[in-house]
């Protein structure tokens, strides 16, 4: 047989097996390719497909919970953020993906009180865990570039941090990276929590933002359900555990019940009105600041 | 052509056959959907996903109190007309907005007072005449959000005197 036969002979063999390894790669696959919709996911190795949920559970970023505290209100608190330091601590992967999660917290944090002294620090720390997770993130080497050049201008390296977050949670959404998505977010949350609860120094039952913080259980509820589908991974299973110990507070708090109204606007444009409201005492306040204080300690120092 | 360049093009068909059978939608949301002004922010919470024809999905999402969000949906033509309906995720499950009654307008607007849980359903149209029901295209749902403008407006007329 002449050479260019055995290359035609193989390229048409490489060819089928790549089409095949398409179908049979994927035998999960064929009962995933009837599923459309919301729920489905592109990365099917990472759940039990038998625990494919009716609805899917889509909760705020730590950063959309983070803009309620008005920077006009609060004074920043150097000390509620985790140490850049502390990156070294972290060596298995469960403390490595929960703590990249506080830093982005950290990072929202320090972003929206308009604090650019340790953003490089933070983002460093970022870059180091994210890459130790082998999370590509796109682009990372020019932000950096962009912060050194920009060292002295606040606006720009806010504006920078803020790219840089957008493109950690972008680059895990675009590329199906759900379930670390989930433990990443349980990180971030139990931080957001945990810093606008110190951030208050009071408890006060009319505080916005003690109203605020008491909604949250709906957030965490949410991200609780979309975690779930992950339970089978070790890392979010343990993360799981957190979550319940801050839920079994947050399922303390009283639901007053009231009927929801919708005002029509225009054909597109309407108010919702009523509904129920979640409300807190004094002595469940104090409780979830303990608890959260509590597990966010666990989380830092990785014990 | 000779040999060595059939068998290139062969597999580089191959590879694209292969492409072309995993189609991804993630950001299908961000480049389909009409955007509000640039006072709203963008929501992590937004999604696209795969559908067919005359299928019904639904997620649920959480909107804060105080915030106004713009809801915007886009899907593949051949979709057909889509019907997004929000429900408050209560006991009742009270029916908020459906599109449907409105001309499956493309996005819609609301002012929210309380943080509760919405549900999102999503159903695409039948086609009756369709040959292959199983043929799948993108759609997307984007959320964007802005803390209400009104109550900024309140707060600070109230921040008067000493």
């Amino acid at each position: 047989m002449s050479l260019k036969r055995i290359m035609f002979v193989l390229v048409i063999a490489f060819s089928i097996v790549i089409v095949n390894s398409c179908k049979s790669d994927n035998s999960q696959e064929k009962h995933k390719n009837n599923l459309v919709g919301f729920q489905t996911t592109e990365n099917l190795n990472d759940i039990d497909i038998r625990d494919e949920q009716e609805i899917y559970y889509r909760f705020p970023s730590a950063r959309e919970m983070f803009l309620y505290i008005n920077d006009e209100d609060f004074t920043y608190r150097t000390d509620l953020v985790n140490l850049p330091n502390n990156v070294d601590n972290y060596l298995d992967s469960k403390s490595k993906t929960l703590n990249l999660g506080v830093y982005l917290a950290d990072l929202s944090y320090m972003t929206l009180f308009g604090k650019t002294g340790n953003l490089k620090k933070y983002m460093n720390a970022i870059a180091v865990l994210s890459e130790d997770l082998r999370l590509e993130i796109p682009y990372e080497r020019n932000i950096f570039i962009r912060i050194n050049k920009n060292i002295n201008n606040n606006d720009s390296i806010i504006n920078i941090a803020d790219e840089y977050y957008s493109k950690v949670i972008d680059y895990l959404m675009k590329n199906n990276k759900e379930k670390t998505l989930a433990v990443i977010s349980i990180g971030g949350y139990i931080e957001g929590l945990y810093i606008a609860i110190n951030l208050t120094d009071e408890f006060s039952e009319n505080s916005p933002v003690i109203q605020r913080i008491a909604e949250q259980k709906l957030s965490f509820e949410n991200l609780k359900m979309f975690t779930y589908k992950f339970r089978n991974d070790k890392n979010a299973s343990q993360s799981i555990i957190y979550l319940n110990k801050i839920m079994s507070v947050f399922n303390e708090f009283k639901i007053e019940k009231q009927a929801t109204k919708i005002k029509q606007y225009k054909t597109n444009s309407f108010v919702i009105e009523g509904g129920n409201s979640i409300i807190v005492t004094k002595e469940q306040y104090m409780k979830l600041k303990n608890v959260v204080t509590e597990i966010r300690m666990q989380i830092i120092e990785n014990y | 052509m000779n040999f060595l360049h059939k068998s290139l093009l062969l597999f580089l068909l191959s590879l694209f056959a292969f492409q072309a059978n995993g189609q991804v939608c993630t950001n299908y949301h961000i480049d389909n959907c009409r955007w509000a002004d640039n006072s709203f922010f963008y929501s992590r919470q937004s999604r696209s996903a795969l559908f067919s024809n005359g299928i019904t999905s639904k997620f649920k999402i959480i909107v804060y109190s105080n915030e106004e969000y713009y809801i915007s949906i886009a899907g593949h033509k051949k979709l057909g007309n889509i019907n997004i309906t929000v429900y408050e995720d209560n006991d009742k499950k009270t029916e908020l907005y459906d599109n449907s009654n409105f001309k499956y307008e493309e996005s819609f607007y609301f002012e929210n007072k309380k943080t509760r849980q919405l549900i999102i359903e999503v159903t695409s149209e039948k086609d009756e005449n369709a040959k292959n029901t199983n043929k799948k295209y993108c759609l997307g749902v984007l959320i964007e959000f802005r803390k209400m403008q009104n109550a900024k407006r309140k707060s600070k007329s109230n921040n008067i005197g000493f």
